[in-house]
């Protein structure tokens, strides 16, 4: 287990976190550039991969008549959630009628968002934005966002992608307690060069449930770091596991975490088709075509490049968590790509 | 005569063990059998339902009128979820 720093408060973020010399943000309004930024260095591990070629984002805030919406003229595209889609030209628009839009440019890196900034605005529709805009112009340029946490130790790489909810953030902390080096607890980027696919974070920072994290002594701080909107709190497990984070991952392993109610917690090997059909709800695929195609080629060699399985935290996760996942990842096939 | 076409929008992915067609339009999946996906890929090299059919039947060794049933019910079920469409002169 990495070594301990005092139990004291500490800063849920990294405020000394720079941003690279290639991006820029231009956003006439003071309080709104503050909290941009505020959340780019929150990104800062992912946005360190997008450069060097040049990233500029450009921030307006209006009244809801004001923001604009489709122009004339554009294809529209299918929509992603709940946003509508269009192409003009070499723009893809993301478009909330009223509330919000994206227009890209990823050719030249440039994205420009409007948004209403109205008393009764969402409190994360601009970090939403912000996202949107980044994770676009990543796929782009060959990375590829994915629902996962994501540990390594020995050589060897754990994935677990899945919704909120399925674990991923109590398993993490219980791997990184054990040793294990992370990414990230809740999403990643995947990355295809000339050699194997791998991984790299696009945000460190985890929110954890208090509950979890105050059964270990060394979170016993927990209280002290200010609640996040769902009673979470933010905390970079760097700051209390020096020496925890990994600057990128091979994966090895897929597993896709199930919380169950059974006794015992188990793994259960699923079949490559099973784990690419899991992987798809878990990735932000973009509307243009050619980019998402490159996107389910990188998924599907994702699964050819690694052991899938299921792994069910059951009752007895909760009672012994570090003693039940030493279990189960010793049960994992030892020469991972045998099969 | 009738010509199948498929939906440039979707992504066939061929693993060992199944083939999922992805539609990017709606980001709908669909899993596909041994035998749907090698029809799904014929219909890249073959658009004309006929001959389709008789490179089913010549693979798996069934008479042709038999391979035309299931080439057709295939072709209707992708038809219907916009996976392809068809012409017919």
């Amino acid at each position: 287990m990495p070594a301990l720093v005092s139990a004291g408060r500490v800063s849920p973020v990294h405020p000394e976190a720079e941003l690279p010399g290639w991006l820029s943000l231009v956003c006439a309004e003071p309080a709104a550039r503050r909290s941009v930024e505020r959340y780019l260095r929150y990104l800062a591990p992912g946005i360190a991969h997008l450069g060097p070629d040049p990233v500029r984002l450009v921030l307006e805030i209006a009244a809801p008549d004001d923001v604009p919406g489709i122009a004339p003229g554009a294809v529209t595209l299918p929509s992603r959630g709940r946003y509508r889609v269009a192409r003009l030209d070499n723009h893809l628009v993301y478009s909330i009628d009223r509330q919000a839009l994206v227009r890209l440019d990823p050719a030249a890196g440039i994205a420009s968002i409007w948004f209403s900034n109205t008393p009764n605005a969402e409190s994360d529709l601009v970090p939403g934005l912000v996202s949107l805009a980044l994770l676009e112009l990543a796929s782009h340029r060959g990375l590829f966002g994915l629902h996962a946490a994501a540990v390594a130790r020995d050589g060897l790489g754990y994935l677990l992608p899945g919704a909120s909810g399925s674990g991923k953030t109590s398993l993490c902390l219980t791997l990184v307690r054990e040793g294990f080096h992370y990414l990230s607890d809740d999403f990643i980027l995947m990355t295809e060069g000339t050699g194997d696919l791998r991984c790299v974070p696009f945000f460190r920072t985890s929110n954890l449930d208090v509950a979890w994290a105050e059964r270990f002594p060394e979170l016993s701080f927990i209280h002290d770091l200010p609640p996040l909107v769902h009673g979470k709190r933010m905390l970079d497990l760097e700051r209390c596991y020096p020496g925890s984070h990994a600057a990128a991952v091979r994966p090895t392993y897929l597993l896709f975490p199930t919380i169950v109610a059974h006794a015992e917690s188990a793994v259960r090997r699923i079949t490559r088709h099973d784990a690419f059909c899991r992987l798809l709800p878990e990735s932000r695929v973009s509307a243009d075509v050619r980019t998402a195609t490159a996107h389910v080629r990188t998924l599907e060699r994702l699964v050819r490049q690694c052991e899938t399985f299921e792994l069910h935290h059951g009752r007895d996760f909760l009672r012994a968590p570090t003693e039940t996942l030493r279990g189960l990842l010793e049960s994992l096939p030892r020469d991972p790509g045998g099969r | 005569m009738t010509r199948v076409i498929r939906n440039p929008a979707v992504v066939c992915t061929d693993l060992d063990d199944g083939a999922v067609l992805l539609d990017l339009d709606t980001t709908a999946y669909y899993s596909l059998n041994r035998t749907a996906v090698g029809i799904w890929k014929l219909i890249g090299d073959e658009p004309m339902v006929e001959a389709i059919a008789a490179r089913v039947a010549e693979k798996y060794d069934v008479d042709h009128e038999r391979a035309l049933a299931s080439v057709k019910r295939l072709i209707a079920a992708l038809e219907h979820e916009k996976l392809i469409r068809t012409e017919s002169p």
